[in-house]
């Protein structure tokens, strides 16, 4: 029933030189190892401001009062905006629901919101200004898990709430919940001789891609603005900036600049709008730069998790069913939330044929800091409870935990829990049989490798902390389950077009690529920034 | 405050330095060398690195005014470092020279292949980590290839465990380091056959 045939071997390959399925160079690398290529915080203009953020050191609050007005007596300050400052009506953003503010507007929701945005002609004047501008928060009662989120008095994370969520929460404090119901996981735990069922705690995971957020955002003659910026889906990112600009798409020109890495991180914004507004209002180039501190700020993480589970299994080690409830913590703000509840539930059961399950997923508005995308994107949380079942459904049948994984193991034609036939080839088995077989370190390395031993070779390595007398090794395998492409069901397409030239006979390629065309290449070579204004004359 | 220092062989200045920038700011900021990047800027990541006095160093922790009359390498000036070095190897003396900070900083890919390095001067460690496949993002890689370059310098023959020891302060997100290591071996391979003559 396959639609694409059992790969053969590791890597495919191409028959044809230059076809699709060929290894090839990176189109960039020559660039990257040369320093030369221009990545969004290597961004240079004569005239530049540099801007930063103020976020609030709180995780709920109302907000009384803000007072700007040392940070803009401050030489070298060239503008300081709040939420009043906003050009337009539309004052929120947001990747599926628009909750976002732009800056806080009356209340912050987590630590490190922004409320405030400074431009000033050195980073570290930008920086001592933010300090400056004193804020009254008023704090209010913190929300941070399911049971303070649904509690009968619980205040409401975002009140008034429109979006095509609300209508199948059973909570305003609940972003989204993704229910899947197949065959009745009820009479289908009769048939089981053992039933396990235990409570997992995931916690919250960043990113930290190597380049912080960044970017430049020039002023255009037209009105408009040219925004250069590391993210991860420039059109996604204009639908959100322009409405809050108040301008037309059009005149918010976006250039992709070098991205430093990005892992789900850079979907959405971070610094975009900020460096925006500060350029539009200055009629100046503004640079942002995070530093590492704030990039845990900038953007979301990967959601920690409650789960719970039960599996039941026959006495010869067959899963009978399944049942779990999924709770996500999205934090303040819905940024992919719903998307990660859809993979979770949809990827809950693992690589495993269970016939009946009853499946539950949610996602919480907290006042958390917010949880959007990361790499396996609801996916992961999930292995980390149903592997942790397997290895005790494997201990109570006294069955070696591979081989129960192996007698249960999806393959090609599988029905997924949503009813979905997996298509292609998914050699779940196979993997497990390879892993296990593969040659594991020596017992008590630190005395088989006698006295000549390379201490960097055994535990403990480099830091030479120990050499691995203290060390307990424990084995255990895992095996998990990610959908390529989006999920769900999502109509997932690409496009590409291809445009040959013949050039004195000869087929050419003609495109410039893009990351040459940096506002870098653009501006002068010589560079000089001035000192800080506050600073010792030299 | 007003500083003076070498970088890539050429004298350079640096007027109305505050007391608080590092070097990595100056190079970046002042002087139009972006490319040692900036990631943690508190000496974890080793994307910073740069040699001082040919010691490799996170530039990010050394305050702009430490580097007064002291030389620098970038990985601007990395390609023109170690064919100087191979030269008076060669030669049998050892000389400083350099890049003038004009061509540093015009420093491009421009008729030459971007994807093979064809065409670009580049140190054996440059060309090593474009042919194992060494880069994704990139945004290490700066950092790594002084490292691994001073390595190789000290070090014709690393084992294993001299590659991981000298790579250990670099942090790398995307490539896992495997594609790293084979980068620094192949080079090493490469120069050990450049040595012997075959
Ligand atoms: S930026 Fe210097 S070590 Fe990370
Ligand atoms: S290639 Fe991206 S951090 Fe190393």
């Amino acid at each position: 029933m396959g639609v694409t045939g059992t790969p053969t071997s590791i890597n495919q390959g191409s028959k044809t030189k230059g076809g699709i399925g060929e290894s090839t160079l990176r189109p960039d690398g020559t660039l990257k190892v040369t320093g030369e290529f221009a990545y969004s915080s290597d961004m240079w203009h004569e005239d530049m401001l540099w801007g930063h953020t103020l976020r609030s050191t709180t995780a709920h609050a109302e907000i009384r009062s803000i007072d700007t007005s040392e940070a803009l007596a401050m030489p070298g300050v060239h503008a300081v905006l709040t939420y009043d400052d906003l050009p337009t009506e539309v004052k929120n953003y947001g990747l599926e629901i628009q909750d976002t503010p732009v800056l806080a507007h009356g209340k912050v929701r987590h630590h490190g919101e922004p409320v405030a945005v400074v431009a000033a002609d050195h980073p570290e004047t930008a920086r001592r200004a933010a300090a400056k501008i004193k804020i009254d928060y008023a704090e209010l009662p913190v929300i941070t898990d399911e049971a303070s989120a649904t509690a009968p008095d619980a205040l409401l994370i975002h009140e008034g709430r429109d979006d095509h969520h609300i209508g199948h929460v059973p909570h305003p404090n609940i972003v989204h919940r993704q229910p899947i119901v197949r065959g009745n996981a009820d009479e289908a735990a009769e048939r089981a001789d053992v039933i396990v069922s235990g409570e997992y705690v995931f916690g919250m995971q960043d990113q930290a891609f190597l380049g912080p957020e960044s970017g430049m955002a020039v002023p255009g003659e037209d009105g408009g603005v040219d925004l250069y910026v590391a993210t991860q889906w420039l059109h996604s990112d204009l639908r959100q900036i322009a409405p809050v600009l108040g301008l037309p798409e059009e005149k918010v020109r976006m250039t992709l600049s070098g991205v430093g890495g990005a892992f789900g991180g850079r979907e959405d914004i971070s610094m975009q709008i900020h460096a925006c507004l500060l350029a539009l209002r200055t009629g100046k180039p503004v640079k942002m730069v995070y530093n590492r501190f704030e990039s845990f700020f900038g953007h979301v993480h990967r959601h920690p998790a409650k789960l719970w589970y039960e599996h039941g299994a026959t006495k010869d080690g067959k899963l009978t069913h399944m049942k779990c409830r999924i709770v996500l913590d999205g934090g303040a703000y819905a940024s992919a939330s719903p998307a990660v509840v859809g993979n979770a539930s949809s990827l809950s059961v693992g690589p495993y044929v269970v016939e009946d399950v009853d499946i539950e997923a949610i996602a919480l508005y907290t006042n958390n800091p917010p949880c959007g995308a990361m790499r396996g994107f609801g996916a992961v949380q999930a292995c980390f409870a149903y592997e942790a079942q397997m290895d005790k459904l494997a201990a109570k049948l006294d069955m070696d935990p591979v081989e129960f994984r192996r007698l249960n193991a999806m393959e090609q034609g599988t029905l997924l829990p949503t009813g979905q036939p997996c298509d292609s080839p998914a050699p779940v088995a196979e993997l497990l049989r390879r892993v296990k077989a593969m040659p594991l370190p020596p017992e008590q390395q630190w005395l088989a490798a006698g006295e000549e031993a390379d201490v960097r070779a055994l535990p403990g390595g480099l830091s030479n902390t120990t050499h691995g007398e203290g060390v307990v090794r424990g084995i255990g395998y895992a095996v998990g389950i990610k959908n390529v492409g989006f999920s769900e069901g999502f109509d997932d397409y690409s496009t590409a077009r291809v445009r040959m030239e013949v050039v004195n006979g000869e087929p050419s390629r003609p495109c410039t690529p893009r990351w040459r065309r940096s506002a870098r290449a653009a501006s002068p070579s010589t560079r000089r920034s001035p000192a800080p204004s506050w600073a010792s004359p030299r | 405050m007003r500083v003076n220092f070498t970088v890539n062989g050429r004298k350079q200045e640096a007027d109305d330095v505050w007391e608080g920038e590092s070097l990595l700011y100056v190079l970046r900021e002042r002087m139009g060398l972006p490319g040692s990047k900036n990631a943690c800027e508190q000496g974890e990541c080793g994307s910073c690195t740069v040699r001082l006095d040919g010691v490799p160093v996170c530039a990010c922790l050394v305050a702009a005014g430490q580097v007064e009359g002291r030389e620098v390498v970038t990985v601007e000036g990395l390609a023109d470092f170690a064919k100087q070095r191979e030269e008076s190897c060669a030669s049998g003396a050892c000389g400083s020279g350099g890049t003038s900070l004009q061509a540093a900083r015009q420093w491009s890919a421009k008729g030459t292949d971007s994807q093979t390095g064809e065409g670009e001067e580049l140190a054996p460690i440059q060309q090593a980590f474009i042919d194992a496949g060494a880069v994704q993002c990139g945004f290490c890689t700066p950092g790594l290839l002084v490292a691994a370059d001073e390595l190789l310098e000290r070090n014709a023959e690393p084992s294993d465990a001299d590659i991981r020891e000298a790579l250990s302060g670099n942090l790398c997100r995307c490539t896992g380091y495997e594609k790293i290591l084979d980068a620094v071996r192949l080079a090493a391979a490469r120069q050990d056959r450049q040595g012997s003559g075959v």
